[in-house]
């Protein structure tokens, strides 16, 4: 159960990162964390 | 009376239920009101249990009628009263001051949600504390852990959102590496009871598996309370998270988390003491000490004076665990108070910073020019918490550290006690880099005058300094309520 739930609040989480930035990729939202 | 017989219980359940209830209500205004009323409640019930436990010794809840050791039983003595006092303190006085700060830092139509999670992520809290069952433990840190998570995450900073999928890996690591050792110890012992497994374990402590499962409860444990050099998801989660979630975290998350491994350490494996047997003491201390110098030392560089705060946090962690490390009464009685007096100071300050926010919108230490004079109560407020963190006599911050001092001299530890002192001195760097930007600096030209915080968030806040300054001065009733927790855990070590 605890692990359907992380599961689910990790890709939630994903999705929400992917709205923002509009990337998933780790380095790229890096480059754009310290350009801000 | 048949509800003081189940107080402990009622602690968890009432804002377990109220929860669901904020979702279902969606009104953000009711659902403030029910979150404050909620938070009061688990304030006195907390108070009620402290006196109980003063007056008649530890409390055994056994739920469903099951006894221990198949049952789960959720069992309070000084020390986890004590931990119920701080966490239920902090969220009563945290959830009046959210109303305002939610509203200026979240989305209005989330607002439901904030307070759901802000409650779920107490009953998380309180949970762990109150709970005598190993597993159940890692239950309830999760349920703490996955609301955190999403706390995080509703700031209007997009920083938050990766700060929290950090937080969300390193956390899950965490309590997974805290379960397998928890595994090991049911596989060798047959036992989740926490008081069982403390009477079992002597018999098998010469085991590999058993040495495992201390391993990874400790390594488990250390991520949850951001010990250095496993602090990583720390710093970017308080700085961007909501304000006043900092608040809240900082003042609870981590003291919940050094109070699960003081039971690890000092009650499950009480019997044993395989910290000194296996030599891992040295290690605990030195990354202690670490974290004293890292944190401060970090903390002198950042412009962001959330971030700032949050790397002083992890350096009061270390003085925390310093004091566990000791493994004397002394020591232990100073870590435990420290979680008391840092919950208040490290409280205020960052509601010092939500008023901040509130007003300029910005945590950045150059934008804070001037406000001295435009805000005397926060600014004031920030002096007096400051004075605190670097433990100036008269302040909260100075009981413990005299504690944590005379704990050191007592092992005779002479070269711990000047790293005390110069770590601290530290923290005069970082406090008075902002006293002077915000007193000494000039606003800059052309921008707009920036009125004091509202009373709102004024009133929490200077609850929280002045608490930080009533148990300085008057230091008695809480260092005698931490000795006589750490005298019970350190007993159960002889």
């Amino acid at each position: 159960v605890v692990g359907v739930a992380t599961t689910s609040l990790g890709l939630a989480l994903v999705i929400r990162i992917n709205e923002e930035y509009g990337t998933i990729e780790d380095d790229e939202i890096l480059k754009q964390e310290s350009d801000a | 009376m048949i509800i003081s017989d189940h107080l402990i219980v009622l602690q968890i359940i009432i804002p377990l239920m109220a929860a669901p209830f904020c979702v279902f209500i969606r009104n953000p205004h009711f659902t403030w009101a029910l979150a404050t009323f909620v938070s009061w409640i688990c304030l006195a019930i907390s108070i009620a249990l402290i006196q109980q436990v003063m007056a008649s010794g530890e409390i055994v809840y056994e739920l469903g009628g099951w006894a221990a050791p198949w049952g789960i039983e959720y069992r309070v003595d000084m020390l986890n009263a004590w931990v119920l006092v701080i966490v239920t303190c902090v969220g009563a006085v945290v959830t009046p001051y959210a109303k305002l700060s939610a509203e200026k830092e979240i989305d209005h139509d989330r607002l439901y949600i904030f307070y759901a999670m802000l409650l779920l992520c107490e009953t998380g809290l309180l949970g762990i504390t109150v709970t005598g069952d190993a597993f159940n433990l890692f239950v309830f840190l999760e349920i703490s852990a996955l609301s955190t998570y999403v706390l995080i995450s509703m700031g209007k900073d997009r920083r938050g959102l990766t700060a929290a999928y950090r937080y969300l890996i390193l956390g899950t690591l965490g309590a997974t590496l805290y379960i397998i050792g928890v595994g090991l110890l049911y596989m060798q012992t047959g036992s989740l009871n926490i008081a069982d497994l403390a009477k079992l374990i002597p018999a098998v402590a010469d085991s590999r598996t058993v040495q495992a499962a201390m391993a990874f409860m400790t390594v488990g444990l250390c991520i949850k309370l951001a010990l250095f050099p496993l602090h990583m998801w720390l710093p970017n989660a308080y700085a961007f998270a909501p304000s006043v979630v900092t608040v809240f975290l900082a003042a609870t998350a981590t003291k919940v988390g050094v109070y699960a491994l003081v039971r690890v350490i000092f009650t499950i494996f009480g019997g044993v003491d395989l910290l000194e047997s296996l030599q891992i003491r040295d290690i605990i201390i030195a990354m202690a000490i670490v974290a004293m110098f890292a944190g401060s030392a970090v903390a002198i560089y950042q412009t962001n004076i959330k971030r700032m705060l949050a790397y002083s946090s992890l350096a009061q962690i270390g003085y925390m665990i310093l004091g566990l490390s000791m493994n004397s009464v002394m020591g232990v009685s100073a870590s435990l108070v420290h979680l008391f007096n840092h919950a208040m100071t490290k409280g205020g300050l960052f509601m010092v910073m939500g008023c901040v926010v509130y007003r300029i919108s910005s945590a950045k230490l150059d934008d804070m020019a001037g406000l001295g004079k435009q805000m005397p109560l926060t600014m004031g407020a920030f002096v007096l918490g400051g004075l605190s963190l670097i433990g100036v006599p008269l302040t909260a911050g100075f009981v413990s550290k005299w504690a944590l001092i005379q704990a050191a001299l007592e092992k005779g530890w002479w070269p711990v006690v000047a790293l005390i002192v110069i770590s601290s001195l530290m923290a005069v760097v970082y406090i008075w880099r902002v006293v002077e930007v915000v007193y000494f600096k000039a606003a800059p030209e052309g921008r707009t005058r920036h009125k004091e915080a509202p009373l709102m968030m004024i009133i929490p806040m200077l609850i929280m300094i002045c608490t930080a300054y009533y148990f300085g001065i008057n230091g008695v009733t809480t260092m005698n309520i931490a000795g006589q927790a750490a005298e019970a855990l350190i007993g159960g070590l002889k």
